[in-house]
């Protein structure tokens, strides 16, 4: 060991002390965070995209992670898939958050921690690093569980056993068609940092593949030395028949400070592919696989001569991306147009599975009632190795009669905004709260008081007014007040008049209220009229005539008639008597 | 002999209390009128469990994965928990359609529609969802009928009962004050009263033909995918015609596992399986805690 590669040694060791300080100081470790971020590929081409992961563990309803300004690549998302995981009758959330990233400056560069609030707390993920190189420069390197730092190599400079490669199939002898595995693994007692960039897979010739394999991370033990690597599996489907062989891939592992770069290569793989067997279905077009088939209108018919899309969907199990497609159907009389034919697919448990529609444009040119015959689909089931066929149910259809307007074209010759799909509007967030299902308001208690406290209101200012009404009438008030006023007036205690001056002018007084006129200046024989008009008998007049003569002759002629308080008494009852009689 | 009699005058009773005391009453008139309007506000807000937003936000982001059946399930259970949100409705439409279930789809946007009829999403997607069903109905009613129902349909019940009552309290105001106010208030509060009294006319007339029409017509959907229109409330009656999934129609009557249905303009008419078809309008309860 020389004088230089001991201090390489040492500042190398000095860096990993440094570092692993920062790492236990860190709030939260990448194990104990809720929050992890990872990439699909760590050193892509400047065409190509990558998928950023961040994973958060809590409540579905987390926000989403606060990502870093990512200034070298245009960032779309999050798409939020929440998951509920149970283990052992404990159940626990997390949300994956899919960000698609597409690189527009080369070079080496830095995602940055990526935050998110959980529980009150802010976590944060290790920072990633991903290369960027040119177009065409290289293939994808996936990227493996986030490993925040890397021990450095200290092994010998040169190990011929270093590395190991390989390359094997699942199927040796599939059906031509059918889905084969193409496994490549490599292993390096290095581990994780002498994992090579530079994977170059074979031409695959004679084989449909799948562009994007999957990789894993591998481990093994070969004598006494362990070995750490990865597997990148490719999904391939043979095109030809016979023994076929895939040519070696090879893997460069780069140089290094401590030892030189190296080139692998894997043996050869050799596949017997069988022919597809002979009774095959009329209809069949050489589909392979495991299927299901379902058809459905779009946007109609609504009338003749208004075109509407029939949809069919092939999903299952297969090589759809290359599927050959069944005819739909043509209809006597119709016009029709091939529509739009799109696939969507994805590996799942290391199968290629998903679902390929299949659009055709029709025209009715007449009104009536029509159906869309099933539609067959023919395929080769490798599992079961025998053909079989599945349809699509028949589809009724009422064609109404036309507007009158002639079929558009399907195609604007003018440059206008061409519609090339239509769907419904997506839904909308989660509100603020949740509006309860509700009666109508018109059977709310409330509502109801609100109708009657008006009424209530109006049916008492009518009555204050009637109130105000009658007691703006002087007479009636008069009427009403006149047996209290008179019996005040005989009982007032003050004053210089006598207790028979008092009974005159309070009778006087009671017989104006009451009649509604003054008795002043009225004759005997006036009053006595008034009187038996207003309901009065004939004593109860002459008892009223009485008291008003001996009243005023007590006035004038103190001593000549009865006693003042015996008069006093007589006027008393004798206008309780009146108001019995007249003025009840 | 005629005597004349001799009676001291005596001053008429005046009652100045009296404008107090009807000022008083008519201020204790307002009063009361203020404390109705006030009642007919919402006295508590209704208490919003947490974890129901959560779900919903589950729901959502079920959708948003394309697991369109159970984001359907997960907003049902919502509504049937008694939520009745016209973004609910809206929501658990899109998931319906999205699953392939025309029916139930254009069964919650009408639902939507009826709490929320001026939102354009929901109008969109109905229209959208009805040019993919497979019968073709045409409205039995006069184009007149048609602009009134189409023009009452932007407008809900509740808000026509509001407005109603808003009306109401503006015109007993109005009348309170030309019974009991000012005479100086009269130039203006018998107009005011007049006017008022005119638009809750219409108002009224507007809210009780609604009220008339929601108890008269059951809208109901078919939420079969395919189902048979027999002469009785039976299989052993003769099929009369079939319907599919998303077709509106009218409810009549339900009879044990059987409903009568009607078609718009009334010559089509029949019984289907009560299974098959649902009412628009939602059974109230409210929400469990």
């Amino acid at each position: 060991m020389n004088a230089r590669f001991q201090a390489t040694l040492v500042l190398a060791l000095a860096a990993l002390g440094s570092l692993s300080v920062l790492v236990m100081a860190s709030p939260a470790s990448a194990q104990d965070s809720p929050i992890s971020a990872e990439v699909d590929y760590t050193q892509v081409s400047i065409e190509q995209e990558l998928t950023l992961t961040v994973t958060t563990v809590g409540s579905l309803s987390m926000p989403e992670p606060s990502l870093p300004p990512i200034e070298w690549a245009k960032v779309s998302g999050p798409t939020r898939v929440p998951l509920l995981i149970s283990v052992n009758n404990v159940t626990s959330s997390q949300v994956l958050n899919y960000y698609k990233l597409q690189p527009d400056r080369l070079g080496v560069h830095t995602i940055g921690p990526i935050s998110a609030e959980i529980g009150g707390q802010t976590y944060e993920t290790n920072p990633i690093v991903v290369e960027v190189t040119r177009a065409g420069t290289g293939r994808a390197s996936p990227r493996p569980a986030p490993t925040p730092f890397v021990l450095p190599d200290l092994s010998p400079a040169d190990d011929q056993d270093a590395y190991l490669v390989s390359a094997d199939v699942d199927n040796a002898s599939p059906y031509v068609g059918q889905q084969v595995t193409y496994t490549f693994s490599f292993l390096s007692i290095y581990g994780f940092r002498a994992r090579p960039q530079g994977y170059e897979p074979p031409d695959f010739t004679g084989f449909w593949h799948r562009e994007d394999p999957f990789w894993q991370e591998i481990r093994d033990i070969v004598g006494t030395r362990r070995y750490r690597g990865m597997e990148v599996n490719t999904l391939i489907f043979p095109a030809v028949e016979g023994a076929v062989t895939i040519e070696p891939a090879t893997i460069t592992v780069p140089p290094s400070i401590f030892r030189g770069g190296r080139s692998l290569e894997t043996n050869p793989v050799d596949l017997d592919v069988r022919p597809l067997p002979g009774g095959e279905p009329a209809d069949f077009r050489g589909a392979v696989g495991n299927y299901e088939v379902a058809a459905r209108i779009k946007n109609g018919p609504a009338a003749a001569n208004e075109p509407f899309t029939l949809s069919m969907f092939i999903t299952g199990r297969g090589n759809l991306e290359a599927l050959p497609e069944p005819e739909l159907p043509e209809l006597p009389g119709w016009r029709s147009f091939d529509g739009e034919s799109t696939v969507d697919t994805q590996v799942a448990d290391g199968e290629l599975r998903g679902i390929r529609t299949i659009e055709r444009v029709y025209v009715p040119t007449a009104p009536g009632d029509f159906t869309i015959p099933a539609i067959p689909f023919s395929y080769f089931d490798p599992f079961v190795e025998e053909y079989r066929t599945v349809a699509t149910e028949p589809i009724p259809l009422r064609v109404a009669p036309s507007s009158g307007q002639e079929a558009q074209p399907l195609m604007s010759e003018r440059d206008e905004v061409e519609r090339l799909g239509s769907d419904i509007r997506h839904i909308k967030p989660v509100p603020s709260e949740l509006r309860p299902s509700a009666s109508p308001i018109t059977g709310d208690a409330a509502y109801r008081l609100g109708w009657a406290a008006p009424l209530a209101a109006i049916a008492l200012a009518g009555g204050l007014k009637l109130y105000r009404g009658r007691r703006r009438d002087p007479v009636e008030l008069r009427r009403r007040a006149a047996y209290r006023n008179a019996m005040q007036s005989i009982d007032y205690a003050g004053g210089d008049d006598s207790p028979a001056d008092r009974a005159g002018a309070a009778l006087s007084a009671y017989l104006g209220d009451v009649l509604g006129q003054s008795v002043a200046g009225m004759t005997q024989a006036a009053l006595a009229d008034v009187l038996s008009e207003r309901g009065a008998g004939e004593t109860l007049v002459g008892r009223v005539l009485d008291a008003l003569s001996l009243t005023e002759g007590a006035k004038f002629a103190p001593g000549a008639g009865p006693a003042g308080d015996t008069l006093v008494d007589e006027v008393r009852q004798l206008i309780t008597d009146l108001e019995q009689e007249i003025n009840p | 002999m005629s005597r004349t009699f001799v009676i001291p005058a005596k001053a008429g009773i005046q009652s100045p209390g009296a404008i107090h005391t009807a000022l008083r009453l008519g201020r204790f008139a307002f009063a009361l009128i203020a404390a109705a309007a006030l009642a007919i506000l919402p006295a508590a807000a209704f208490a919003q469990a947490p974890v129901d937003l959560e779900a919903m936000a589950a729901s959502n982001a079920l959708y948003e994965g394309g697991h369109y059946e159970q984001a359907a399930r997960s907003y049902q259970q919502l509504v049937d928990k008694g939520y009745g949100d016209p973004v609910l409705y809206y929501n658990l439409g899109n998931a319906y359609f999205k699953d392939g279930d025309l029916g139930r789809a254009i069964l919650n946007y009408l639902r939507a529609k009826r709490l929320s009829p001026r939102d354009g999403d929901v109008r969109a997607n109905l229209d959208f969802a009805r040019g993919q069903t497979l019968d073709v109905l045409e409205s039995g009613d006069a184009p007149f009928v048609r602009f009134v129902t189409s023009l009452l349909s932007r407008i809900t019940t509740g808000e026509l009962g509001t407005v109603a009552l808003a009306l109401w309290l503006l015109f007993a105001s109005c009348l309170l004050l030309v019974m009991v106010g000012p005479r100086r208030w009269l130039a203006w509060t018998k107009p005011a009263a007049l006017v008022t009294g005119v638009l809750l006319l219409l108002g009224v007339g507007s809210l009780t033909g609604r009220l008339y029409v929601d108890s008269a017509s059951r809208e109901a959907v078919i939420v079969a995918e395919e189902v048979d229109v027999v002469s009785g409330p039976g299989s052993r009656y003769t099929p009369e015609f079939t319907l599919h999934a998303g077709t509106e129609t009218g409810l009549v009557e339900k009879r044990g596992a059987w409903a009568r249905i009607a078609l718009p303009g009334g010559s089509l008419q029949g019984w289907v399986p009560a299974a098959s078809v649902e009412e628009v309008q939602v059974s109230r309860a409210a929400p469990a805690p």
